[in-house]
């Protein structure tokens, strides 16, 4: 039996703070639901023809069933670090850091990805007003958002969960709103479905499954927050569970909105600024801002979304010592991991800018960071689905249910992932080096602080456990505790 | 979501019975028992012992120990005993309190404290409180024994409604060192009261003095006398 420690590991955190609403605002704003509302379908659709709804209601189901997997670590221990913490606890350190690693590449790219979206669709508002759209007016405003972002997270993770809660509750409403006005209309009007794409929708299927997958990501990053949340054995398994099947729910009803017409990606300096089809009508400037005002707050929150919980999984990992000890270190005031933060927010913000300067073209920024993130998510996914019988069998609670779907679920994730590798026409191999790379960073990192840090590999995948207070051991009832 | 978590009907009795089980394993069992030696031990399902110690754990009637696999009695727990628990005052105890009885025309009162609960250890039978045990422990936040307890929690959550007065109260009893009431818990009386600390300095009880409302004053004059007596107190009931 490990011994039972007078304090937290993970302490400096403050517990108790988040409501269910807000650790499931945690999950959905990381998934930014509405920009995929809007964007997604018109990607899927060409790829998936008559199949599309098929493909997000498949995708769900697989996310649903990761969500499963995740929902048993998320049951049994309270994580700053989620994924990275369950698989280390599943597969032990080696697989532990690779998914640490991936989740980080994951949550940074994503929200590297929201801070070109923020910025480009901030842009595209204020060109309305006569501010000239261009590379340094992205520039200067990504860096406010950046800014905006990293005080309210910095100033408590209940003032950050209850704006990007708010935010991404209006974005999604505001998604759904203009696809039911701008396309309700030719749903109406009994206009045939365009079927000219399903000439080539087998080949693309692959493809597009995991283009819905990624559309599914950060669902399962309620357990970032959980030594945060009150009640956390209960709400983090619950907004894990179902974030994938809400969303899902969104997809469909977005992809089936769609489904009639296709909403056409501009191509330009403003990435995926989208068009409104002629039905839309006399309305479609006020429909075009609205959607714009709603794309901009959800892509705001998805900062807030990834950024908290990359905070936290570094945070973590400074606590282990897998990265430098400061990195863990908490504000005082606050309760946040500020150090953390205030080194991942500059990156988060300069590296896109930097490749924006570099091609030009934020829509290529945009898809090329995507890509990476994604591949961060579903090595993370992979991990944690096979880590799920194992740790189980290491606690001796395995039962069948958990062992098939684990397994099923990671056989069926390679099987996508091989199938689009296969039939993919744009190769994304790019992306897949870039994943590559900073993973083998990670490790390289690891090996070098293994030699520095004595016991290094026991110490990796810290969460908060019991400690002493928390036992009813040698109690005394006669005694009033803080 | 499996059958078991939506059905409401008839297999309710016996999972409430099986949970109940289970508790009482993990009691019997020790420090650091597993969820398969549970279910062993209970001849139960597997599936349905693994379910039933997660849904004990999050609500703190039981943890998981650092391993992850072992399981303990959480604090959730605690409740239930401090409820069965009988308090007993010794003889040096007992001869303080007449001593100080002897001395005032008030009613002289030693309250014990659960974690969460006030409970009457030693009461004046020529002068009695104002209110019994039960309606003091549903208006902690209106009395003085009450208001000792409240400072000392940081989370008030299910012991009193937080108001901002009520904040404030509290701040000047942990500043003063006493807490006093005056006509509310019942019209005609008044109540002042002093912790009595462990060496350590945890609260254990309350050493408390009740008049009539319009006694206040005076009885805030004992506050001195009050607070002598709990330091006397003290090794007697730590």
């Amino acid at each position: 039996m490990r011994p039972i420690r007078s304090s937290s590991p993970v302490s400096g955190l403050r517990r108790g703070q988040l409501s269910f609403a807000q650790v499931l605002g945690q999950s959905v704003s990381a998934v930014a639901p509405s920009a995929v509302m809007v964007t997604l379908p018109a990607l899927v659709i060409p790829a998936a023809g008559g199949w599309t709804l098929g493909v997000f209601v498949v995708t769900a189901l697989l996310m649903a069933a990761v969500g499963y997997c995740v929902g048993q670590f998320a049951t049994r221990m309270v994580a700053v670090s989620g994924l990275y913490s369950y698989t280390v606890k599943g597969l032990g350190p080696g697989a532990g850091i690779a998914a640490g690693w991936s989740l980080v590449v994951g949550y940074a790219a994503a929200a590297m990805a929201s801070s070109v979206g923020a910025a480009n669709y901030l842009a595209a508002l204020l060109s309305r007003l006569g501010v000239p759209s261009g590379a340094v007016t992205i520039t200067v405003l990504a860096l406010v958002v950046g800014a905006v972002a990293l005080t309210l997270m910095i100033r408590g993770i209940r003032l950050s969960a209850r704006i990007s809660l708010t935010v991404e509750v209006f974005a999604i409403v505001v998604a759904a709103v203009v696809l039911v006005i701008a396309f309700g209309g030719s749903i109406a009007g009994g206009r045939a479905p365009p079927d000219a794409a399903d000439a080539q929708s087998h080949s693309a299927l692959g493809f597009a499954l995991l283009l819905a997958i990624t559309s599914f990501v950060g669902f399962e990053s309620a357990g970032t927050v959980a030594r945060e949340a009150r009640k956390p054995f209960v709400t983090v398994p619950r907004a894990i569970r179902w974030t994938p099947i809400a969303v899902g729910l969104l997809y469909v009803f977005a992809a089936a909105m769609q489904s009639t017409q296709t909403i056409r990606a501009g191509i330009g300096s403003v990435p995926i600024v989208l068009t409104l089809p002629a039905s839309a009508g006399a309305g479609s400037t006020a429909l075009s801002i609205a959607m714009e005002l709603g794309i901009t707050a959800s892509w705001f929150a998805c900062i807030i979304g990834s950024t908290t919980a990359l905070s936290r999984t570094l945070f973590a990992m400074g606590r282990e010592g897998v990265v430098p000890g400061v990195v863990g270190s908490t504000n005082r005031r606050f309760h946040t991991p500020h150090v953390a933060l205030l080194l991942a927010m500059p990156v988060i913000v300069v590296v896109p800018l930097v490749y924006l300067w570099v091609t030009g073209s934020s829509r290529e920024v945009l898809i090329g960071l995507l890509a990476v993130s994604a591949h961060g998510y579903v090595g993370a996914y992979l991990l944690v689905c096979l880590a799920t019988p194992a740790f189980l069998r290491r606690i001796g609670e395995l039962t069948r249910l958990p062992l098939v779907i684990g397994v099923a679920t990671a056989v069926l994730m390679v099987a996508i992932i091989i199938w689009a590798a296969l039939t993919l026409e744009s190769p994304v191999w790019i992306a897949t080096a870039v994943y590559a790379g900073l993973l083998a960073a990670g490790f390289a990192l690891y090996a070098f602080r293994l030699r520095r840090v004595p016991g290094l590999s026991e110490r990796v995948g810290v969460f908060d456990e019991t400690t002493e207070g928390d036992l009813l051991a040698d109690y005394n009832p006669w005694m009033v505790r803080r | 979501m499996s059958p078991a978590d939506s059905s409401l009907s008839g297999r309710q009795p016996k999972a409430v019975q099986s949970a109940l089980r289970v508790l009482e394993e993990v009691a019997r069992a020790g420090v650091g028992v597993t969820a398969k030696e549970i279910a062993e031990n209970l001849s139960m399902p597997s599936a349905t012992a693994y379910r039933l110690l997660n849904l004990l754990v999050a609500d703190g009637y039981i943890v998981r120990l650092p391993d992850l696999s072992g399981f303990s009695l959480g604090h959730r727990m605690g409740v239930l005993i401090d409820a069965a628990v009988a308090p007993t005052v010794c003889t040096a105890a007992r001869e303080v309190l007449a001593e100080v009885r002897l001395s005032v025309r008030f009613g002289v009162h030693l309250f014990y404290f659960t974690n969460t609960a006030v409970r009457a250890a030693d009461l004046d039978s020529e002068f009695p409180p104002p209110v019994d045990e039960a309606t003091l422990n549903r208006n902690l936040h209106r009395s003085a024994v009450g208001r000792l307890l409240l400072a000392e929690k940081q989370d008030l959550t299910g012991l009193a409604p937080v108001s901002e007065g009520l904040l404030q109260q509290l701040e000047a009893v942990r500043r003063n060192g006493f807490a006093t009431q005056t006509g509310e818990l019942r019209e005609d009386c008044a109540c002042v009261a002093v912790p009595v600390r462990a060496p350590a300095g945890g609260l254990v009880a309350a050493l408390s003095m009740s008049g009539r409302s319009d006694q206040d004053v005076l009885l805030a004059k004992q506050v001195p006398a009050l607070t002598e007596c709990a330091k006397r107190l003290s090794p007697l009931l730590a």
